[in-house]
């Protein structure tokens, strides 16, 4: 059964058409929006790389049906530039080498804004932590722990007026 | 992977939800945070032409506490709720240690304190801390309303007292003692994202440098968790010391009866929880230890 | 921590900011599962069930009737033409002709409007089987009476070897000390984020265009028209944006062809992407390795003699495992001098998916073997670790007994400099009850130098063109870029000889519809021989522009230098500048931003040939020079390579004594690459070879129950690292100048991984005493071999291979009798 839902993805309002088994990764990636970003790695909450943010919340959106997120806000990877800037978090994982497939990346960055709204200033320890549900084979995690400190220090002192 | 075709049903409000309940008994499963049951669902473990989900419930994410009552949770309280919700770090702190140590944040930010109970896994994160609190849940169907021990709710791997038609619509905590002292220690083969192989969950009441009660609860080591009895009553009404807790450590070993599985032997886990126990103890009463001196520190 | 050679270079030796990269971190870059086409369909394979069975029948009626389902093809619809990996071994078809062998092989495949559809037309699909043995692993399929998994190979032996340089029992009468241990590690995945994916389209021309997640563009454009018996040139394979490979996307594989199989029947784009449980069941992957390792050594310990008896677990095909084998013996050559050497080997069939290559292919498990048995033999001696693998080690200018030609090695450095920052002196056999440090070293080739089919081609040919108005260049090469940064260190050569910014220079890669033909990522092969070709392109380039601006000035070359987006000289003659740099400005009057002070620029000199012949094309090729290796050592031209790597890493960590927890607490890694072309990039694969040593060290098994169905075939139960198993790392590059690597460069990508293993298990043996001589290292080895070394009150304990390893070993020690290795 199909059915319309109503929700906000990426600051802009849709309604969409949803099958009662489609999942929020599946809905995304689909032929009505085509966001491709959302990767797809296990299917199954295991690695992360479909990782978006609910209301704010980061999520495995290969475990959230399509119907659920109705009603509800989705940041997903394309969202997080503005005017044509990329976000300071997207910068720091740029320069400070954090990409190499590049499959586990989009996922990665949208948990790491979810840490730094909450926790503006963590340690690598709670980095460490933040980070269990997002695998990455490539990088062996160094350099994006890094450019998760990067991007932290950045707001601190964005925030700080420097 | 992707999820068989089903009917997805959201009601609104709980006593919608109990009707659809009854309406499609035996067609359908209930999904809590879904993080285990759509896993289920698409490696095809678990079959269901209808899925009724109980995320559009309010009252049943209601999270209470007082002084009097204590503690009690709707079942879709998440479990990331447990691990940050400031009343449970204080008072019960088992659970949200538990609770922050289940799966990865995302899957924290979706799955459920109801789910996870109702999932009833020998190694569930928030039942081994329940459990040693003492915790009831109760059961609805129709008019009808049950409490029961969560204890006795849980029968056997995957397997609890609810029956069909019924949804588990909260988890009640008895208010804790003042002095207390507290472990849980999860063991798995990676440092995270882990199904434990073994969980020791330690509550130790005090009575000045007397521990008057102990729950010595493990997790992974039989059918479902296990209380070692006989650990706790080595510990009660006695000062613990190093020896006492290798003591009650030796027995929590003797007692648990797990199996051999691609993960571990059940001799190796009979091993962990023995070194494990011992640690959770010294670790409760090592808390407990710190949490009165800091109190007289206060005092002064 | 770096050392660095001190050469002026502008590009080269930095960290820039990598190609493609902005476009991973904004989620704008298109991976194979992220395409669609218009009219595209779905596609799905059904698997076998089953192991080993005959198939009786298949019945596709009920899934053809489905609504929604365009086609569903067995081996009866389709070309059963065989290919594989090796020339000599092609053993698979797309789809299972009368048998199936391993769980998960190609029985049907369906094409439908929509995945869901796809899916349920499989559970259509009726096959009928007819079960036959089993066999789940070595010494059951080299039974006398077994069954044979492929009708053409008796005793289920897919490739045997026996070789020997020097004369070994000669060397072991006169040993001081000789050890004989036994070791195996699991079978092992790939585990890359992105799953296999292809989307195929057949067009109405015929001609058919391939994007797939592959590193070898080449090979399966190749593979893909031998099978379908297409003219080469009618079938285009694209790469794009590849998530990882590490081995396993580096062949062609059945879904690639099933896709355009699915696309040729239906005249429809078809897109099909293996779901985690796929990609475990088409695998190919390391090989699960037994071996027996016999060591002997002089009174100072230096390494006399090493005898190797091995057997490789192959799986249901050969895939790559020719060159498995053969690797397997000859990474053993060095970094020490060993002059007496011999290795038999088996490589088996079994009914589980076939194994492959990965990471460090062929040096892993018998590296590890071999540095735990190193490191004891020291203890026994009491001689440093360190210095014990000092006083072997083999540098530059040596030969190996294979007859490798090392050019350039800087082993001791790496030793150094790891030992040096790791403060080794002030930790081993100081730190405390539990804590422990330990050291390996290793090397790997820099390239195959043989390609994987006969062939004369050179391995690499980059065409480089420059942009007609001159603003900036674009390489083409048919390379792939997998995520490990290849595209941009051919940029950067590019810019560096071009005098170029990075930004000038485009790279397009892994299309064989636009590129010359270049054999892939594979081998620690691109910096090396693609670079090598690249280099000579961007000189050509070069050539062309100087040539020019020195007809012009009536100057020699000579006088003329590429730099900074400038032609450095032409300022001499302002005249000349003037008359040249006017009628450039003329041709773009209406653009606003050109240059109009200081020397020529790059795009005035350029647009001089433009405008005489048109665009200017550079060309390069890269074939191997002729490598050494022994005749004597048969099969050695497997591991001949331009160049060598070698790596040392030290390892610290934590053993819990109750419950043999173990925690790697620090990771050192010091990896000689010749010339480091991008720092940043290099770092990011020690640290990630670091994280993925430590994965086969600790987690990694593919688990089969006795059905041979994998038990463990999702990425919760098949473990990889979390940030929390990790530690902090240290990455040492350590230079040195490579003659054959373009400007000194050489590989970084595979090597790596191979001490980190060994590294490990010898930190493990310092910390508490027990050598666990079985991956994957878990804490209930560790302390079942605590509590064995207790009752035993014995010093170490060495924790050995079941016993199913012993009689797997012994069937191959009793097969390799009498058999010539000369």
């Amino acid at each position: 059964m199909k059915k319309y839902i109503k929700l906000n993805i990426n600051s802009t309002e849709y309604e969409l058409l949803v099958n009662d088994n489609e999942t929020l990764a599946q809905l995304l990636r689909g032929p009505q929006l085509n966001l491709t970003g959302t990767k797809q790695g296990c299917e199954l909450g295991d690695c992360g790389a479909c990782t978006v943010l609910m209301d704010g919340k980061a999520v495995n959106s290969c475990l959230v049906l399509a119907m659920q997120a109705n009603g509800h806000a989705i940041t997903t990877i394309e969202g997080l530039a503005s005017n044509g800037k990329m976000h300071p978090i997207q910068e720091a994982f740029i320069n400070a080498g954090a990409v190499q497939c590049g499959y586990c990346t989009p996922g990665m960055i949208l948990k790491a804004k979810s840490l730094l709204d909450v926790n503006p200033n963590p340690s690598r320890k709670e980095i460490r932590e933040a980070f269990v549900g997002n695998l990455c084979r490539c990088t062996g995690y160094f350099k994006i722990i890094n450019a998760v400190e990067i991007a932290a220090k950045g707001q601190a002192n964005k925030e700080a007026g420097n | 992977m992707i999820l068989p075709r089903f009917e997805f049903l959201e009601p609104a409000t709980f006593e919608e939800a109990l009707k659809i309940v009854e309406k499609n008994k035996g067609e359908a499963v209930m999904m809590a945070g879904g993080t285990d049951l759509l896993v289920n669902l698409k490696r095809k473990v678990i079959k269901a032409s209808v899925v009724i989900s109980l995320e559009k419930i309010d009252s049943l994410k209601q999270l209470n506490y007082s002084e009097s009552a204590g503690l009690t949770m709707g079942s879709m309280v998440r479990v990331s709720e447990l691990a940050e919700t400031p009343i449970i770090k204080q008072k019960f702190p088992l659970l949200a240690i538990a609770a922050s140590k289940l799966g990865s944040p995302q899957i924290r930010n979706r799955a459920t304190v109801g789910g996870n109970v109702c999932t009833a896994r020998p190694a569930g994160d928030t039942i081994g801390p329940l459990l040693a609190y003492g915790a009831e849940v109760q059961l609805v169907r129709g008019k009808e309303s049950r409490w029961e021990p969560l204890a006795k709710f849980i029968v056997g791997p995957g397997k609890t007292t609810k029956k069909e038609g019924e949804i588990l619509a909260a988890i009640k905590v008895k208010p804790c003692a003042a002095d207390t002292g507290y472990s849980y220690i999860k063991y798995g083969i990676r440092k995270a994202m882990e199904i434990a192989m073994v969980s020791v969950t330690t509550n130790l009441t005090f009575d000045g440098k007397k521990c008057t009660s102990a729950a010595v609860v493990l997790g992974a080591v039989g059918p479902v968790f296990m209380r070692s009895g006989d650990a706790e009553a080595t510990l009660c009404t006695k000062e613990i010391t190093e020896a006492l807790a290798e003591q009650a450590a030796e027995q929590a070993g003797a007692f648990c009866t797990p199996i051999t599985d691609t993960r571990a032997t059940a001799e190796y886990r009979c091993d962990l929880v023995k070194a494990l126990t011992k640690r959770g103890i010294l670790e409760a009463a090592g808390k407990h230890v710190k949490q009165s001196s800091s109190r007289k520190q206060e005092q002064k | 921590m770096t050392t660095t050679t001190n050469k002026n270079y502008d590009v080269l030796s930095t960290s820039p900011v990598r190609k493609g990269v902005p476009e991973k971190a904004t989620g704008q870059a298109k991976y194979t599962g992220d395409i669609t086409l218009p009219n595209m369909l779905y596609g799905a394979i059904l698997h076998s069930p089953l192991a080993h069975a005959k198939i009786r029948n298949i019945d596709i009626s009920r899934a053809k009737n489905l609504p929604g389902v365009k086609a569903v093809l067995t081996a009866k619809e389709v070309s059963n033409l065989k290919f594989g990996h090796s020339p000599a071994r092609f053993d698979e078809t797309a789809l299972a002709v009368e048998k199936v062998r391993h769980v998960g092989d190609e029985v049907a495949a369906v094409a439908a409007v929509d995945e869901q559809t796809a899916r349920e037309a499989l559970e259509l699909i009726k096959v009928d089987y007819e079960e036959l043995p089993i066999l789940l692993n070595p010494v059951d399929a080299l039974a006398d009476n077994a069954i044979l998994i492929h009708a053409d190979h008796p005793c289920n032996i897919c490739q045997e070897v026996h070789n020997e340089v020097g004369n070994v029992e000669k060397a072991f009468a006169e040993a001081f000390l000789i050890r004989t241990d036994t070791f195996a590690n699991k079978k092992s995945d790939g585990a890359c984020l992105e799953p296999q994916a292809a989307l195929a389209n057949f067009d109405l021309s015929g001609n058919l265009t391939l994007w797939t997640s592959t590193q070898v563009s080449h090979y399966v454009q190749r593979t893909v028209a031998i099978v379908l018996q297409m003219p080469v040139d009618k079938v285009r394979v694209i790469a794009p944006y590849v998530g990882g490979g590490f081995g396993v996307k580096a062949s062609a594989g059945s879904h690639e062809i099933i896709a355009a199989m699915l696309s040729m029947n239906t005249h429809c784009p078809v897109r099909l992407v293996l779901d985690r449980e796929e990609v475990f069941m088409h695998n190919r992957a390391r090989h699960q390795f037994y071996h027996e390792m016999t060591m002997a050594v002089d009174k100072t310990g230096k390494i006399i003699g090493h005898k190797h008896l091995s057997v490789l677990d192959g799986g249901a095909y050969s895939s790559f495992g020719i060159a498995t084998i053969y690797y397997n013996g000859s990474l053993l050559h060095a970094p020490y001098a060993i002059p007496n050497m011999r290795y038999d080997a088996y490589r088996v069939f079994t009914n589980k998916p076939a194994s492959g290559a990965l990471r460090g292919h062929g040096g892993l498990s018998n590296r590890a073997c071999f540095e735990a048995q190193l490191d004891m033999i020291a203890n026994e001696m009491k001689i440093d670790p360190v210095e014990m693998r000092i006083k072997n080690s083999v540098q530059a200018g040596d030969t190996t007994a294979s007859g490798y030609y090392l050019s350039s090695f800087n082993m001791r450095e790496c030793l150094k400099e790891a030992r040096d920052s790791s403060e080794w002196v002030k930790k081993k056999n100081k730190l405390p009850k539990g804590k422990g440090i330990g050291v390996s070293t290793s090397y790997f080739v820099s390239g195959a130098g043989a390609s994987i089919y006969r062939t004369d081609i050179p391995q690499s040919t980059v065409i480089i063109k420059v942009a007609d108005d001159g603003n900036g260049v674009t390489v083409y090469t048919g390379s792939n870029e997998i995520g490990q940064g290849s595209d941009t260190v051919f940029a950067m050569m590019t810019a560096e000889i071009l005098g170029l910014e990075l930004d000038d220079v485009k790279v397009i890669s892994g299309d064989t519809g636009l590129c010359p033909i270049d054999l892939g990522a594979y081998s620690s092969r691109q910096t090396l021989m693609t670079g090598n070709a690249t280099k000579q392109a961007a000189e050509a380039v070069r050539d062309q522009i100087l040539a020019k601006i020195s007809q012009r000035y009536k100057i020699p070359v000579s006088e003329f230098q590429l730099r900074g987006g400038r032609v450095l000289g032409t300022e001499k003659n302002q005249e000349e500048l003037s008359v040249i740099r006017n009628r450039y400005m003329f041709e773009h009057r209406h653009f606003t931003n050109l240059v109009t002070s200081g020397p020529l620029t790059f795009s005035e000199v350029a647009r001089l040939i433009y405008a005489d012949s048109g665009s200017i094309l550079g060309k390069g090729t890269y074939r191997p020079p002729d490598i050494q290796y022994s005749k004597e050592w048969k099969g050695s031209v497997v591991g001949a390579s331009p160049a060598y790597s070698t790596q040392t890493c030290i390892a610290e960590v934590t053993v819990d004594p109750n419950t043999g927890d173990l925690t790697i607490d620090h990771l050192t890694l010091a990896h000689d690459c010749g010339f480091a072309i991008n720092r940043k990039s290099i770092e990011g694969q020690l640290e990630g070879s670091m994280c993925h040593g430590l994965s086969e060290a600790l987690f990694e098994e593919m688990i089969f129950d006795n059905k041979g169905r994998q038990i463990n075939p999702t990425l919760g139960d098949y473990k990889i690292p979390t940030t929390m198993d990790v530690p902090d790392m240290n990455a040492i590059i350590i230079e040195s100048n490579e003659p054959n690597g373009p400007f000194g460069a050489k590989e970084v990508g595979e090597g790596c991984i191979l001490p980190v293993v060994p590294a490990i298990i010898n930190a493990i043996r310092d910390a508490c005493g027990v050598v666990i001589m079985e991956l994957p290292i878990t804490s209930e080895k560790i302390l079942k071999s605590l509590k064995a070394k207790e009752a035993a009150k014995a010093e170490y304990y060495i924790y050995k291979p079941p016993a199913a390893a012993d009689k797997i070993l012994a069937r191959a020690a009793e097969l390799s009798k009498g058999s010539s290795a000369r």
